[in-house]
């Protein structure tokens, strides 16, 4: 359904509180009236209305009166939640992932990129923004990959003209991969034909691999803490950009997303991070729930999966499901990531599949949309429907969670964005095709 | 769309005694599953409150007053929901050591079954999954492939052969696009082909000598026949021509047979495809050579051409929503499956991936929103329609009476955000129980998903 | 088919007796060079496998022979004497799947994947033709560095190349000369193979190997077919073409030819019971390491079944999924226990060193396993002689049989036992006392190409 067919039809069914402009100017207040409001942050509001002026939640409740001049949305029956928040993706740096390398600005060539940033390289028209938003993604962390050092991450809206207009925040954090030892393999060059080792050739060579990455990893972080310092004392420095942008991890200014899965690297990089004086966030953390004390211990975030095979032939089947329910359970910080570009619409069947397997399903909702806001410090304007707050806000026909529920409205900044993307056209060009 | 199933007579017959022989195991307890909400996906429908009879593997009675014999073994479904167990039409679980026979463009000839590894954990994290039965693909890296094998998810047993649905019919991978053409994959290496007319014309050249290797064949075996009462012409004193030396057997060739069998209608094909372009491509190779393509695989711009599938009677296996992952995916949408199916095509979703094959039941629930499909349908698409597509709906695909008592029971409804499978049966024996599952685990694992639940 | 070729060289060697009864302790090469006619080992406990443990017997050899064993044995005048109080002698260990003087193996390619396939990133080194049926493997010894083996108290080798799919006729190997011919104690017992896969090259996968077999046994009784016809009638006939290679498959698909399979994988039990079936294949097992899940199956079947002590062997560690170093683990903890399960349930097999690069470690830790210490011995001598067809010569310490005898201080096959002296076709040799690093450096690494030993 196109959304400005829509508009027309539940305008005139708003009459009833007010009278709509007959021209939906952007920016004109907003009001989406007698709806369910799961606001995260507080109690689920029945029959509320939400007051939306100048991109932001002004009111919210029952009874209030509505602005002059503000259209309104008919929210009976439908259920308002705050826009989803993909808390790691490649949103903006990636059109198509295989075979089309020039639609990809993931990974920078060498594994020490700590000057590289995702907001500069974010493509405003990528068709799947559209996508991601039209099923609700309304905000995203947009990172780099690849190396031992990634580079950094920006948080991003999904509507927007150009990279800056996608920017919420930017420089959010440092991507690193905790190193493994185990060999990095570009399967973009193919299969590579690895020499057989035994089991102790493998673990000892990891183990060596590991503890010499380490160390190098230290002397970098070292390195670029002294530079940082050194600009901040005034030192007529030689330009140095990994260093300089380094320095702002190594300071603690942004925190560390650092890649860890086996229960032994989260458990590394945490000590890793303690002992460098990194703010640590672990992206993956397959194996985080093996790891609770020391996550807890040292209130470090998880940025998570759901829908991933356990990691271990011996684990049971649903250690991912269950994964965060346990975090949940240990008082843990972490949101549900797709860690995707194109499938970054699945992010509620990913909550989904861990309320299935015991996270509640307010626990759910709030690891998509609160809990990566806070992650990432940007909870003062998004994450929950609470007044002040940015009107960043999805309007449903059910359960969020569920997968038969449609989105119908998405609002960004208190404007509404529109619905149209590739697929939707693409469905209306062939769907009665004779 | 129905399955023209005069047309493949000779080994359909023999599939069912095969299936009677292995069938007819001793099983002699009768289960019950009682006070269960019943998605039958066949003609009785739903049924709110019913019980299912299984014996010998097999249900022998489903229905909401069904009177449960004394002595048999009783599951209470009470609040459950039992489906028909699932089925994925694309899959690579178990298998060992490589699902691609990469070296040449046709490896017609390499046999899953040979490679097929019941130890392998998947068919457990699957049977976990409500998965029952999968379709064992060879992989996309040659226009024509290996054969495939059909299985149930019989964890537990010893050998590659005791995982086979018998009585499925044989069938064999056939790839299009980017993958036989080796688009994303080609560092180092260059092979033919390198493009899709390549790709067609690998096709056709394979089967122009499976033509040829049929003559020869159909040839020697006339020819054996009339020489096989030898003439003898004795007396007379005349000069007879002496009689021709007894032809030697033209070689066997294991890759010719199984085209010849495709020619022949006795194999399936499952072709891996993504463009339209190649979509109707194979459709006019095949009438070419006269043979049907029961499935296209991945099929993700299926909805472009769904009349010309609908149309040879193929049907569509796809993916719900993957889409963009190379350039041959980026016209992908999630609608595909929904605008298939309303023209006619038997669509079915599959997982192609061990870990998507566990939540089948989701991607089903995705074709609601995406193009409004029924409830109903959408669930077809992981039971009914999957079975149909591999030609073993006689015995899967729906909960009724002399079908396989291959069932998933789920804490709720299928497609509910909170829905997960509690238990799963193969041929009517117990394969899967969370609560048995839950409690056998030690140690950290036990504090999983907060503890025991 | 199967022929016996006496050791060239025996004669020669039976008559020379330059040295009469000195009792002169000689370097090995020395002794080559100088020749003992016979030598006695006295007052030693004699494990002869085939019988009795006798203690306190004395062992004669000469010429290459076993010519008398017992407490009451002659001690011949000629003879030089050991005095082997508080010593063992067992029969020669045989490995009946072995590496030694074998070259290392170039990396392995292959491997799994959707739409993957394997790409070569290695740049390929020249390596023999991995498809080589009609090839004889002793050819591809090299002797000196097999010979380091007899330090382990190895005397006879079934040699089989460390890569490729189908390695070439397989032989008995006795441990002593120069030579890789000379060394022959009978040749073509089967054709060895491996349900290995190629990587780059068909076979790639699993799936592929088995189609090759297959394929190759049918072409091998194909062409049988065509040269009988051809040689009944050539007249008017197409001559069919000489290919050695399907002539061996035609052996081996007759049953002439034993089918020495290696089956790296639990799975691949099966899949050689099912080619075996399909083909009325010979088939000897060889290799795998997790043999006791299919017990039931071993024991119906009782095949000729070599099992490795290679409990960790080399291979490709997970790159896809991650490391499951959990699994791995209990894979190598299952491996160890392996001979010892099997044993137990009463599944005869001979215990061979499938290129580990430490055979008596291995032994022993499957001996630390629970596998009985004298069952252990049997499985390295009688039994892996049975399976070869050479228990007539070998295999057990017997008057008549090839003295391949090994004296042991210490309980032999235990930890502290020392392998003190070999002797192979009756000539001596003593290991040198065991420097930090075995003989012959480290055990060849993967993708290591050594030079020849120097001559």
């Amino acid at each position: 359904m196109r959304i400005d067919r829509y508009i027309t039809v539940f305008a005139c069914a708003a009459l009833v509180f007010l009278m709509p402009r007959a021209s939906s100017a952007a920016d004109a207040p907003l009001v989406i009236a007698g709806a369910r409001v799961v606001t995260v942050s507080g109690a689920v509001l029945e029959n509320a209305s939400i007051v939306i002026q100048d991109g932001r939640i002004a009111a919210l409740g029952s009874g209030l009166a509505a602005p002059a001049g503000a259209r309104i949305i008919d929210g009976r029956g439908k259920t308002v939640y705050p826009g989803l928040f993909d808390g790691l993706t490649t949103l903006g740096l990636v059109e198509v992932g295989q075979g089309a390398p020039g639609t990809v600005d993931t990974n920078e060539t060498g594994d020490v990129n700590p000057h590289a940033k995702s907001w500069v390289a974010l493509h405003p028209d990528s068709e799947l923004l559209p996508v991601a938003r039209a099923f609700g993604i309304t905000t995203a962390l947009s990172a780099p990959g690849g190396g031992l050092i990634s580079g950094q991450s920006a948080v991003i809206r999904t509507v927007g003209d150009t990279m800056t207009g996608l920017t919420v925040k930017s420089a959010v954090a440092m991507h690193m991969r905790y190193p493994t030892g185990a060999p990095v393999i570009d399967f973009s060059q193919g299969i590579p034909n690895l020499e057989p080792k035994t089991f102790e050739q493998r673990v000892s060579e990891r183990k060596k691999n590991q503890e010499k990455e380490l160390l190098r990893l230290r002397g970098l972080l070292e390195e670029a803490r002294a530079y940082g310092e050194g600009l901040a004392s005034g030192l007529a420095l030689k330009v140095d950009l990994p260093m300089e942008a380094l320095a702002l991890a190594a300071s603690g200014r942004i925190p560390v997303v650092m890649r860890a899965n086996a229960e032994a690297d989260i458990k590394g990089a945490i000590k890793f991070a303690n002992e460098n004086k990194l703010k640590l966030i672990i992206a993956g953390g397959a194996e985080a729930w093996r790891c609770t004390d020391d996550l807890k211990k040292s209130d470090v975030a998880v940025l998570m999966g759901v829908d991933q095979l356990p990691t271990r032939e011996a684990d049971p089947y649903d250690a991912a499901y269950a994964n965060a329910a346990t975090l949940h359970k240990a008082g843990i910080r972490f949101a549900i990531v797709t860690d995707d570009a194109s499938n970054s619409r699945n992010l509620p069947f990913e909550a989904a599949m861990a309320h299935a397997f015991g996270l509640s399903r307010e626990a759910a909702l709030r690891s998509i949309t609160l809990s990566p806001a806070e992650i990432f410090g940007v909870s003062s304007s998004l994450g929950s429907i609470e007044a002040g707050k940015a009107a960043t806000l999805i309007i449903t026909n059910g359960d969020i969670l569920d997968h038969r529920t449609s989105i119908t409205n998405v609002i960004i900044d208190g404007r509404e964005a529109s619905l149209d993307n590739k697929h939707q056209r693409l469905y209306e060009r062939y769907k009665a095709r004779p | 769309m129905k399955i023209q199933m005069s047309k493949y007579p000779g080994f359909i017959v023999l599939g069912a005694l095969m299936a009677w022989g292995a069938r007819t195991e001793a099983q002699d307890t009768v289960t019950a599953i009682t006070h269960a909400k019943i998605m039958t996906v066949g003609p009785a429908g739903t049924i709110e409150n019913g019980t299912i009879l299984i014996k010998g593997g097999k249900i022998t009675a489903v229905g909401a007053s069904v009177t449960v014999p004394t002595g048999a073994t009783i599951i209470d479904a009470s609040g459950r929901v039992v489906t028909p167990g699932l089925i994925d039409a694309h899959s690579h679980t178990a298998v060992e050591d490589g699902v691609n026979e990469c070296t040449n463009i046709v490896t017609a000839e390499v046999r899953v079954t040979d490679a097929l590894d019941p130890r392998d954990i998947s068919i457990y994290r699957q049977l976990a999954g409500g998965v029952t039965a999968a379709n064992i693909l060879h992989g996309s890296c040659n226009s024509i492939g290996g054969q495939n094998a059909t299985i149930k998810m019989r964890w537990g047993v010893a050998s590659g052969d005791a995982l086979i649905f018998q009585g499925a019919p044989p069938g064999i991978k056939f790839a299009l696009g980017e993958n036989p053409k080796r688009s994303n994959f080609n560092v180092g290496t260059r092979r033919y082909p390198m493009t899709r007319m390549g790709v067609e014309v690998s096709i056709r050249n394979a089967f122009l000598e499976a033509k040829a290797y049929k003559k020869e064949w159909d040839d020697y075996e006339a020819s054996s026949k009339a020489a096989a009462p030898p003439r003898t012409s004795r007396g007379s004193g005349k000069a007879t021509t002496a009689p021709a030396p007894l032809p030697v057997a033209p070689r066997k060739n294991l890759q010719m047979e199984a085209l010849k069998e495709i020619l022949e209608g006795k194999r399936l094909v499952h072709a891996h495809s993504y463009r339209a372009d190649e979509i109707l491509m194979l459709i006019d190779v095949a009438n070419e050579m006269g043979f049907k393509i029961a499935t296209f695989q991945h099929v993700l711009e299926g909805y472009k051409v769904a009349t010309e599938m609908a149309k040879h009677g193929a049907g569509g296996s796809t993916f719900s929503d993957w889409w963009a992952y190379k350039m041959e995916a980026y016209d992908a949408i999630p609608y595909n499956a929904a605008i298939m199916a309303s023209h006619g095509v038997v669509v079915s979703l599959n997982s192609d991936s061990d870990e998507l094959a566990r939540r089948l039941y989701w991607e089903a629930a995705k074709t609601v929103r995406y193009g409004g499909v029924s409830e109903d349908e959408a669930f077809k698409m992981v039971t009914l329609n999957p079975a149909k597509q591999l030609w073993i709906d006689k015995w899967a695909g729906s909960i009724e009476v002399g079908k396989d008592a291959d069932l998933a029971i789920f804490k709720s409804h299928p497609f509910a955000p909170d829905t997960r499978v509690e238990m799963t049966l193969v041929d009517g024996k117990v394969m899967f129980d969370r609560s048995k599952d839950v409690a056998a685990r030690k140690g950290v694992a036990a504090t999983l998903g907060g503890g025991g639940q | 088919m199967m022929k016996r070729h006496p050791r060239p060289g025996l004669a020669l060697r039976a008559g020379a007796g330059l040295f009469g009864g000195a009792v002169l302790l000689l370097s090995a090469p020395a002794a080559r060079a100088a020749k003992i006619p016979a030598y006695a080992i006295t007052k030693a406990k004699v494990v002869t496998v085939s019988g009795a443990v006798l203690d306190n017997a004395t062992v004669v050899l000469r010429d290459g022979v076993v010519v008398d064993v017992g407490p009451a044995a002659a001690i011949p005048k000629d003879a030089r004497v050991f005095d082997g109080t508080g010593l063992t002698i067992t029969p020669g260990l045989i490995d009946a799947y072995s590496g030694a003087g074998m070259p290392a193996p170039r990396p392995a390619g292959g491997g799994p994947g959707g739409g993957g396939g394997a790409v070569a990133t290695a740049a390929a080194t020249p390596a023999p033709n991995p498809i080589a049926p009609a090839s004889n493997i002793y050819e591809r010894v090299r002797a000196s560095e097999a010979l380091r083996a007899r330090d382990s108290g190895v005397t006879t080798i079934v040699p089989i190349p460390r890569e490729g799919l189908v390695f070439g006729s397989a032989a008995v190997m006795n441990l002593i000369g120069e030579r890789p011919e000379g060394m022959v104690v009978k040749s073509n017992i089967a054709l060895a193979a491996s349900i290995a896969t190629l990587g780059q090259r068909y076979p790639g996968s699993l799936m592929g190997t088995m189609a090759f077999f297959r394929q190759a046994l049918m072409d091998g009784t194909h062409h049988r077919a065509e040269v009988g016809a051809y040689e009944k009638a050539p007249s008017g006939r197409k001559r069919p073409a000489f290919d050695p290679g399907l002539e061996v498959w035609a052996d081996v698909a007759s049953g002439a030819t034993p089918l020495l399979l290696q089956t790296p994988r639990i799975g691949d039990l099966r899949r050689a019971f099912a080619l075996a079936d399909e083909f009325k294949l010979k088939l000897v097992l060889a290799g795998n390491t997790q043999a006791f899940e299919e017990t039931a199956l071993l024991k119906e079947r009782k095949p000729a079944l070599l099992v490795s002590v290679n409990f960790d062997p080399p291979r490709v560690g997970g790159f896809f999924g991650g490391n499951d170093d959990d699994r791995d683990r209990a894979e190598i903890e299952k491996a160890e226990k392996n001979p010892a399960a099997l044993d137990k349930e009463g599944v005869k097999f001979a215990l061979v060193s499938g290129f580990a690069p430490d055979f008596l470690a291995g032994i022993r830790k499957a001996i630390e396993k629970g596998l009985p210490r004298e069952v252990a011995l049997r499985a390295l001598t009688l039994t892996p002689a049975e399976i070869l067809g050479v228990a007539d010569v070998m295999g057990s310490i017997e008057k008549g049989k090839i003295a391949n005898v090994v004296v042991w201080s210490g309980e032999p096959l235990s930890k502290d036992a020392k392998v003190k002296v070999v002797f192979v076709d009756g000539e001596l040799y003593e290991p040198e006392e065991k420097p930090a690093v075995p003989p012959g450096g480290e055990p060849p690494r993967p993708g290591e190409v050594r030079d020849e030993v120097k001559r």
